[in-house]
């Protein structure tokens, strides 16, 4: 740090030091100047420093090229932000790709479950075993079902009989699938089941009657109770010959649930207030 | 800065603080020739250097509430500074996109001094002055930074340890050898020399 005596040369450091009248104490002052009183080397070296010094100060500057002042956008405020849609309109509009996602599987999953049943319908009716045997399933994963209590259905058919054994497996792997959606679904729930229900009200109790007459071999002849309770209750119908299969009303809930996401991806996004039309 | 300046800087802070953007946009107004030049001296681009000043302003903006009332000047060339090693970094992850993309020393505009001397002694000037802008572009990141700071841009010893972090002994030692680099440069080459050691004699005739 210090300079040193009179035959050591100075550091460049405190030479440049010097140079720039920086930080250095005046005994530090005086020895470095009486260094320099007889030392042509570190003369040299200073006029350098102060050389290049000059020169750098002397160098032309660039003009900015353009004005750097913030703007809102920059800065990521809005003069006056309103919290209340800022909150929930972002996400609906951050989920809408997923929820086109999923409703496009799960109309692709619907479509498949219509396809399953309409080959069950015109397959031949007389299988009556096989038919047993899925509505037993029918019946245990039944709770776990709990779109049946109040949605009537669309897909009314006469009989349910020629349920093969690759046809039953399809609505429990879509049975699993539509589960995680719900979560996503819920959020929106309120808005979203305008279609199928209303016109599914009509056929459904209009079906009843002509089933019970198709179906009089089937397991459960009671079409009388059937008849009389369907419109308050739930059970009379699964148990009965009018009920629906399992994969129709898979077919039903994945109907309502394909709405719900199609319209949370398409429709919502779009017509939210304030909401861009364009993701983020 | 004098007394009257600084108040009128903690003044517009304050308001900024409270959200009014034109408050800070005086700022920008008043640093951005600063913060850019600091940029394009460490940056080496033009373009680059836009992009740094720019985000320069609007990182101090989001950390305004970080400014502890010392010196603007510096505070705003430590977020340049940073910013600009930032992306130096990230230049060097990425090898396809160059640095050295957009030269700014080669611009002939910026040569705008007065022609009072005689034209010879202009000519050669800008000449060397020249050499100098590609000389500075073999000294290492922090000689140049530290180097231009000082000589270029008139920030002390002590800002500058406080704007890049170095201790004072490095800052000393950044500044002095990084001009020694700058000479021994320019004397490898022998036109430049000629035009340097013309230089020298001069600033050696007037102390």
């Amino acid at each position: 740090m210090t300079a040193g005596k009179n035959n050591q040369h100075i550091p460049i450091e405190d030479l440049s030091a010097y140079a720039d009248g920086e930080t250095l104490t005046s005994e530090q002052r005086s020895t470095i100047e009486q260094h320099l009183a007889h030392c042509a080397d570190c003369r040299e070296e200073l006029a350098a420093q102060q050389t290049i010094s000059a020169l750098l100060a002397d160098l032309p500057e660039p003009e900015v090229p353009r004005s750097f002042r913030l703007t809102p956008a920059d800065v990521g405020t809005n003069p006056a932000p309103a919290s209340d849609p800022v909150e929930i309109q972002p996400w609906i509009v951050r989920n809408q790709s997923r929820f086109r996602w999923a409703g496009l599987a799960a109309a692709v999953l619907l479509v498949m479950v219509i396809t399953a049943d309409l080959f069950s319908t015109t397959g031949s009716d007389d299988s009556a075993t096989e038919f047993t045997t899925m509505q037993e399933s029918a019946d245990i994963e039944a709770p776990a079902e709990e779109e049946r209590a109040d949605e009537p259905s669309i897909m009314s058919t006469d009989e349910d009989a020629a349920m093969d054994a690759a046809e039953e497996a399809a609505p429990d792997a879509e049975l699993e699938s539509a589960a995680p959606e719900e979560e996503e679904d819920l959020p929106v729930a309120e808005e979203a089941p305008e279609s199928p229900e209303e016109p599914t009200d009509q056929p459904a109790v209009e079906l009843a009657p002509d089933d019970d007459a198709a179906t009089d071999d089937a397991d459960h002849p009671v079409a009388g109770t059937a008849e009389d309770d369907a419109m308050p209750g739930i059970q009379p119908v699964d148990e009965t010959d009018g009920g629906l299969s399992l994969l129709q009303w898979s077919g039903i809930g994945l109907a309502l649930l394909t709405a719900v996401l199609l319209v949370a991806g398409f429709v919502l996004p779009r017509v939210w207030p304030g909401s861009s039309q364009s993701p983020r | 800065m004098s007394e009257t300046e600084h108040d009128r800087y903690q003044q517009l802070i304050a308001s900024a603080r409270g959200g009014d953007l034109e408050a800070f946009n005086q700022i920008v107004d008043d640093f951005q020739t600063l913060i850019y030049r600091i940029c394009v001296r460490i940056l080496g681009d033009a373009s680059l250097a836009e992009d740094a000043a720019q985000d320069t302003f609007i990182k101090a903006y989001g950390a305004l509430e970080q400014y502890q009332g010392g010196s603007l000047k510096s505070w705003l060339a430590r977020i340049a500074t940073n910013r600009c090693y930032d992306m130096i970094r990230a230049q060097r992850r990425r090898p396809a996109a160059s640095l050295d993309a957009q030269p700014v020393e080669t611009q002939p505009e910026w040569t705008v001094e007065p022609v009072s001397e005689h034209p010879d002694s202009f000519a050669s000037r800008s000449q060397l002055s020249e050499y100098l802008e590609r000389a500075l572009q073999q000294l290492s990141h922090d000689q140049r930074t530290a180097v231009a700071l000082f000589d270029i841009h008139g920030y002390s010893y002590d800002e500058i340890t406080d704007i890049t972090g170095a201790s004072l002994g490095t800052v000393k030692s950044r500044i002095s050898r990084g001009r020694l680099r700058l000479r021994d440069v320019l004397q490898s080459d022998e036109q430049a020399r000629e035009l340097y050691e013309r230089a020298w004699r001069q600033s050696d005739s007037k102390t």
